[in-house]
């Protein structure tokens, strides 16, 4: 039916009648509305699952070591699923793995913006954060990982990020706090077997060998066939300074592995410590003397080698020291003085192992190991 | 009759006959709705055609045919059912505001829709946002009409069209209102500037309960690295200002070459644009379709400088070639293409050469985008909005508009007519723009000129027409018929004939130019008109075709409209 406007001016006189026209256009702008609602979830669809292969090529690209190529497989999943934070994180490892950092940076500025809370996004920030040298930030976002939001397996994730905290901190040296990090991790992984001998050793490495030998002797009690134990035993007995029951952990450890080289070198090196110890109760006082001067003759080579690699070290103090040391090593003292010159050598020994340290550092060649374990026994 | 006395208090009750302008605004809800829902239809379907045409890791010789096929079907569509809705869609909607009372017919809307989303799909550097704005103006403009709104009204919903369309296909609904009152109707202070912002944000409200909160273009915080950067913001305005000229140049000399092809060969023209982008997405595949995605790269500052320069001289051949050659499609997306990759090419060199004092190339890029823009459809305000609107980085404004600027004047200077004014000279159309909005201002010669007047026949006797100039009061005359105007002849060149002349038609020259005037134009600017030529009368033309005559206007009239006495005959030559 048509209808005759009334109206001065109009284009059109005839049209349809306002009502029908009316609901005409609400039945136009329905239809549109489902169409609209159809192609876009065709086109969702078609775009996740695109993204989703993009995504696990580039998984595949980075397995195999090809970070640039990954790049572009983990961008294309990203630029086709914006909204999915996994293709996201991903594309930003790559980029870490392609050496782009700068190009990560602001895409984990964008997902820590929307996601702060979340554990994983503050793992990588972690990571990224490291490689790019900012020690503090690093830190910071590795505990934020820890204490954030994890989609599943909570205590797991806490306790993989924790560790690799713990690594990233033993990379730079920080004892204090790998010590302050494993003590709620030790408390976590209690019932973890498993995770208790890497426990026991990052104590060791955080100077902490009393806690390692305890949670040694816990696995031993626990496992007293596995020889692994005994050998971190012997390990944190060695540090501890108790080289004898460093010995007889060692004993031990290669009485159930008896073929197992490693555990005879060790148990040699102990025994060596063992016959250099001049803090043994019940030793003769000549016992005592010699070994104070095998002692002095050790801290004096390793002096002097010390100096050879770094010249400018050597003044008169230095030289002063290895003179006197010469003059020991080459007198005999009378009977009744021998023990009064073994402390003195011991007292020299340590004065030149000081001078060594502020020199060259602590660090002693894998043969030299003996010298700082006796040092550190007789700084005890 | 029952019926009728129901339709009549229905009317009464929303006032829809007495109240016009409620209704306007009414509509203008409703046409962003029905607008912005078309549009969203238009990208998913485009993008979802292209994904069916060239599917991922898929052969080679896709990338060859399957632009040339998409442009014979579509060429040939064009031609036998859409000749209408060829282009780019912004001077076909400025057409029918200005010459046909907002008139666009709903076969148009369909086969830009149809068209287009063929040649899109087929990979065509051409952009979607011309064509949805012609879309968007058709239908406000198909709804005003059944809706039996008076003509004025009908025009009005134009541009609230256009811009909810714009406001949906580059999700920037402030921009589109610019780009509506800038270049649509070339008046920001525009009365229907309500409507339009009313449309506009409805449009940008349908959009985003579809598809989301989704930006067009992602891009990195921008960071001014060095206030030196300005300088080469500059020297970035400049270089988008020159490609852009090269750009519109090319386009426009194209397509008159096209035009002159015979008419026969008009369905298969768009597969010349077609053959093209087969060759160039051989070389490299980036070229095909509008190329947001890799835009989104360039912005990142991820794409190699050499793939950078190329695609950026590949879009400036591609787009030209396929839009002269009739191909449905607009030059808004390629243009922010060819912007991306200038400006990424500038931002890589002075990366180079100034590492520590330049931000990341994509800054360049993304600064690049507005230049072009500026520089292609001059339009700055808009630009700087647009790109603004796009990355939502308010900190790129002043770079921004630095850039755009010079981009602006360099086209200005270089190319005198905008893009738009020049494609609908090339018609035979005479469009108002933005630059002579001032040339529209005060009394209009519609309102002094002589309607009832013929111009003097060719075959007029000399004698005659001085009689005819007697009659007249006034010292020239327009010449022809009123629906073929050839030129125009003065008492002076009357007196001074030679002995030989006997008929008017012997007194024009060989150019046919006269002066001439639209009945939309000011008095004030009539007045310069007659100045210039030295004549005290002028004809009054159509816009769409300025060899037909509505009326004369004198000298005399308009002093008179302004209340001074005609000063007699001290004008002609």
């Amino acid at each position: 039916m048509s209808t005759v406007s009334s109206i001065p001016g109009t284009v059109h006189r005839r049209g349809l009648p306002i009502v029908r026209l009316s609901v005409a256009v609400a039945g136009v702008i329905a239809a549109l509305f489902a169409v609209d609602m159809s192609l876009e979830k065709t086109e969702q669809g078609e775009l996740a699952a695109q993204a989703l292969r993009a995504d696990r090529n580039g998984e595949s690209l980075l397995a195999q070591g090809r970070a640039p190529d990954a790049v572009d497989a983990f961008r294309k999943a990203h630029a086709l699923e914006r909204e999915n934070v996994k293709y996201e994180l991903d594309l930003i490892q790559a980029l870490m793995a392609a050496g782009k950092l700068q190009e990560a940076q602001p895409l984990m500025t964008d997902i820590l913006e929307e996601q702060s809370n979340d554990g994983e996004a503050n793992l990588i920030a972690a990571r990224l954060a490291a490689k790019e040298g900012h020690i503090v930030a690093a830190d910071s976002y590795y505990h934020r990982a820890i204490y954030g939001g994890w989609p599943n397996n909570v205590a797991q994730h806490q306790i993989q990020t924790r560790l690799e905290l713990i690594e990233f901190l033993t990379q730079r040296g920080k004892q204090n706090e790998i010590l302050a990090e494993l003590l709620p991790l030790q408390e976590q992984v209690a019932k973890n077997a498993g995770l208790q001998p890497e426990v026991a050793r990052l104590f060791l490495i955080a100077g902490s060998p009393g806690r390692a030998a305890d949670v040694f002797h816990q696995l031993i009690r626990a496992q007293p066939k596995d020889f692994t134990n005994y050998a971190g035993l012997g390990e944190a007995e060695l540090a501890l300074g108790d080289f004898r029951a460093a010995h007889n952990a060692f004993a031990n450890a290669l009485a159930r592995n008896s073929k197992n080289p490693t555990l005879k070198e060790r148990l040699e090196f102990a025994n060596l410590l063992s016959n250099l110890d001049p803090t043994v109760r019940w030793l003769s006082a000549q016992d005592k003397y010699s070994r104070t001067v095998q002692i002095l003759q050790m801290a004096s080579t390793d002096l002097t080698q010390c100096l050879t690699n770094h010249p400018q070290s050597g003044n008169d103090a230095t030289t002063q020291l290895l003179s006197k040391a010469q003059t020991a090593l080459s007198s005999s003292p009378p009977k009744q003085q021998v023990n009064e010159v073994a402390e003195s050598n011991l007292n020299l020994a340590q004065q030149i192992w000081r001078t060594r340290v502020s020199a060259c550092g602590s660090g002693a060649a894998p043969d030299e190991e003996a010298l700082p374990l006796i040092m550190d026994k007789l700084a005890q | 009759m029952p019926n009728r006395s129901l339709r009549g208090k229905l009317w009464n009750w929303t006032g829809f006959r007495a109240r016009e302008d409620q209704v306007t605004i009414l509509l203008s809800v409703v046409i962003g709705v029905i607008v912005g829902l078309t549009v969203v239809a238009f990208i998913l379907l485009t993008g979802r055609l292209a994904t069916r045409m060239y599917p991922p890791e898929s052969a080679v010789w896709r990338r060859f045919f399957v632009p040339i096929i998409g442009t014979l079907v579509s060429g040939f569509l064009l031609y036998k059912y859409f000749p209408n809705a060829r282009g780019s869609g912004i001077p076909q909607a400025k057409f029918a505001l200005f010459i046909q009372d907002g008139y666009i017919g709903l076969k148009t809307i369909i086969g830009k829709f149809l068209c287009c989303s063929i040649t899109l799909a087929s990979g065509i550097a051409l952009g979607r946002e011309g064509p949805s704005v012609q879309i968007g103006a058709g239908i406000a403009s198909v709804l005003a009409r059944r809706y039996g709104l008076s003509k004025a009204t009908v025009k009005a919903l134009v541009p609230v069209g256009c811009s909810a369309a714009l406001a949906a296909a580059f999700n920037t609904p402030i921009a589109a209102v610019l780009f509506s009152l800038e270049e649509i109707l070339g008046d920001l202070h525009a009365p229907v500037i309500g409507s339009v912002v009313l449309s506009s944000a409805t449009s940008w409200m349908v959009l985003h309960l579809i598809l989301g909160d989704e930006p067009l273009f992602h891009v990195p915080a921008y960071q001014l690295v060095n206030p030196a950067e300005f300088g080469v913001y500059a020297i970035l305005g400049v270089v988008g200002g020159l490609a852009s000229v090269c750009f519109v140049k090319l386009l426009l000399r194209l397509r008159v070459w096209f035009r002159q092809l015979p008419a026969a060969t008009a369905w298969a023209q768009p597969a010349v644009g077609g053959l093209l982008m087969g060759i160039l997405a051989l070389m490299r595949p980036e070229v095909l379709g509008v190329g947001y995605d890799y835009v989104d790269r360039v912005l990142t500052g991820d794409f190699p400088i050499k793939v950078v320069v190329i695609l950026a001289v590949m879009k400036i051949i591609a787009t030209p070639t396929c839009y002269s050659s009739g191909n449905a499609g607009g030059i808004f997306g390629p243009s922010l293409f060819i912007g991306a990759m200038v400006g990424g090419s500038v931002g890589y060199a002075a990366h180079m050469v100034l590492p520590n004092m330049t931000a990341n190339p994509g800054a360049y890029a993304l600064v690049g985008m507005g230049t072009a823009f500026a520089g292609i459809v001059r339009t700055p305000l808009t630009s700087v909005i647009m790109i603004f609107e796009m990355t939502r980085d308010y900190s790129i404004i002043v770079p921004l508009m630095i850039s755009n600027l010079i981009s602006f004047f360099i086209s200005q200077q270089l190319q005198r007519e905008p893009i738009y004014e020049a494609l609908a000279l090339q018609e035979g159309v005479y469009l108002p723009t933005g630059e002579s909005r001032d040339e529209l201002e005060g009394i209009h010669v519609g309102e002094v000129m002589l309607t009832n007047v013929d111009p003097l026949p060719e075959t007029a006797h000399l004698v005659e027409a001085k009689a005819f100039f007697d009659e007249y009061a006034c010292h020239a005359w327009p010449v022809g018929q009123k629906n073929n105007l050839v030129g125009m002849v003065s008492s002076h060149q009357i007196e001074t004939a030679d002995d030989d002349v006997n008929v008017v038609g012997e007194l024009l020259g060989t150019t046919h130019d006269y002066p001439f005037i639209h009945a939309d134009h000011p008095a004030s600017y009539a007045l310069e008109r007659m100045g210039s030529n030295g004549v005290d009368a002028i004809p009054v033309v159509s816009r769409a075709n300025i060899h037909q005559m509505f009326g004369v206007v004198r000298l005399n009239d308009i002093l008179a409209k302004y209340g001074v006495a005609g000063v007699p005959g001290v004008l002609a030559k």
